[in-house]
């Protein structure tokens, strides 16, 4: 095989440390539950919460195209927690309110410092499941209130 | 390698909606054998081929170096021949013999050449043989009557030449020495032109020469002006009359003249490329460094429209490939120009006049083509363009760990 012209293999340089850069610093694999393995599920949406902060809504995307990476303004050190809201239509009003709800699943509980990668799996319950457990109780909420 | 130290220049004619016309070639200055030949050669062929009518004075070292690959494939043919005649094929060895009779009067006949003459006799003997061998005594006879009109003091040779080729040999010598010698007359206009026959200095025609009865080859030449013919001498004899040039071919002679002195005045240039066609064009070969240098000229209606060169890598390809360009540019770029280098336009009328190339590169680059540089634009503007974003990303990237993360997410498991 000839050798890879100078010029060239210094973009593939740069692209490969961009792409290291740039690699998302938390993975979220969202899985289904043992109880959801027919629902067929079309949209889902996001939800970051952290202590103290406004929650970030993601989505909703139809699940065939989620963004393969994002932001998400947590700060580091925040404890938060990832909420995953499936729905079968994005009709006004659907996907928004827990009735229109048809799959859920959340973790929380989570923390990292700066440059810290994380890993989370996600499980979907049926809606009935996921809105009894999610959004995860903030930890110190009794307390705040 | 020999070096010769001429001008050489190519012209080429354009005559409104007649196709092109391809003048001649030569060398000015310090260039190789090897270089005039091949670029002298691609020259003539890409210009005939982007449909240009060649008018070019013959190029003796052009005619060598097409002979020597002849003489290859002629010798590749021979070889086949016999092989068959060694598997007793017969009749396939005298089909592949009959072929290379044929490249032979082709290519090789008209040339004095002695690796090639001798090829031809060798190509007579083994038809003789494979003649005898089917039966053909006649034949094999006319054959050998052949060799010894060509080559008159032959005789066969012990361990070489076929046993049955060597045992009608005394037959048919004495029938040869009883057959009175013909004579064929070569003249030429104009006179005074070099006569060869059978690969063999004749003199000057107009002139007389006694010969056995037979086919010949004879070439009448005159600076450049050939012809050629071959001619079945009887009883009686033959005549050679060779009417040499054309007024296009004259003219083309005379341009080539002045462009080989060491400078030509434009305005002479113009003049005598008139007298080719309406639009002629020209091209002179430089050395450059252990390469060279073309730069072709397009004079339409005693204007000189347009002058491009190029210099040629020593790469066989990559050569062939500038040649190409250098043939393209010549008969449709309007302005002056650069063929796959950066020099500057304006110095090629110079170089065109009165240029001597220069010898003084030890070790000249390869001339980078167009597209490569223009890629390596492209690819210098890629890795900046890359390097740019990258540093941006990752510096984007950075500053944003401190307000919160970037999040990949893989929902494949929902489809």
């Amino acid at each position: 095989m000839g050798s890879m012209p100078a010029r060239w293999s210094s973009a593939v340089v740069v692209v490969v440390a961009t792409l290291a850069a740039c690699s998302p610093q938390v993975d979220i694999a969202v899985v289904r539950g043992d109880d959801l393995t027919e629902l067929p599920i079309d949209f889902v949406r996001f939800v970051f919460r952290a202590e103290g902060e406004e929650p970030i809504e993601k989505g909703p995307f139809a699940v065939e195209g989620i963004p393969g990476s994002d932001f998400a303004a947590v700060a580091p050190e925040s404890v938060f927690s990832v909420d995953v809201i499936a729905c079968k239509e994005l009709d006004a009003g659907t996907c928004e309110t827990e009735d229109t709800f048809i799959a859920r699943g959340c973790a929380g509980g989570f923390s990292r410092s700066r440059d810290d990668a994380l890993a989370i799996t996600i499980e979907l319950h049926p809606a009935s499941v996921g809105n009894a457990q999610c959004p995860v109780e903030d930890p110190d909420a009794d307390t705040v209130e | 390698m020999m070096m010769v130290a001429s001008l050489a220049v190519c012209v080429v004619a354009v005559t409104g909606s007649d196709p092109a016309v391809f003048a001649g070639v030569a060398v000015r200055g310090a260039v190789s054998d090897d270089d005039v030949v091949q670029v002298t050669e691609q020259l003539r062929s890409m210009f005939q081929a982007r449909g240009a009518r060649v008018v070019a004075p013959i190029e003796n070292k052009g005619t060598r170096e097409r002979e020597r690959r002849v003489l290859k494939d002629l010798d590749d043919r021979l070889d086949d021949a016999a092989r068959a005649a060694a598997a007793t094929d017969w009749n396939g060895a005298r089909e592949l013999l009959q072929d290379a009779l044929a490249l032979f009067e082709e290519h090789l006949a008209f040339t004095d050449d002695d690796a090639a003459w001798a090829r031809y006799r060798e190509l007579l003997v083994l038809q003789s043989t494979a003649l005898l061998h089917v039966n053909d005594k006649v034949g094999a006879d006319q054959e050998l009557l052949q060799l010894l009109a060509v080559e008159p003091d032959w005789r066969p040779k012990k361990g070489v030449t076929p046993a049955a080729v060597a045992a009608r040999f005394d037959a048919v010598r004495d029938e040869a020495r009883a057959t009175p010698p013909a004579s064929l007359e070569v003249k030429s206009r104009p006179a005074g032109a070099k006569v060869l026959v059978d690969g063999r200095r004749a003199g000057r025609a107009p002139v007389a020469i006694e010969l056995p009865p037979g086919v010949h080859y004879v070439i009448v030449e005159d600076h450049g002006r050939v012809h050629h013919q071959r001619v079945v001498v009887g009883d009686g004899g033959a005549r050679v009359s060779a009417r040499l040039g054309s007024p296009e071919l004259e003219a083309s002679v005379r341009l080539l003249a002045q462009l080989r002195q060491p400078a030509t005045k434009k305005a002479e240039l113009l003049d005598l490329a008139s007298d080719v066609a309406d639009v002629a064009l020209v091209a002179v070969v430089l050395p450059w460094g252990r390469s060279v240098q073309v730069v072709c000229a397009r004079v339409t209606d005693g204007e000189l429209d347009a002058v491009v060169a190029a210099p040629l890598p020593r790469n066989p390809g990559a050569r062939e490939k500038v040649v190409f360009q250098l043939v393209e540019a010549a008969l449709t770029q309007k302005a002056d120009g650069w063929i796959a280098a950066a020099d500057a336009a304006q110095a090629l009328r110079p170089l065109l006049l009165s240029g001597m190339g220069d010898t003084s590169i030890n070790d000249a680059p390869e001339p980078a083509p167009t597209g490569l540089i223009i890629g390596g634009v492209v690819g210098g503007l890629v890795v900046v363009a890359a390097v740019g974003l990258g540093a941006a990303l990752v510096f984007l990237n950075e500053s944003n760990k401190d307000k919160g993360f970037t999040y990949g997410i893989d929902a494949s498991a929902l489809e």
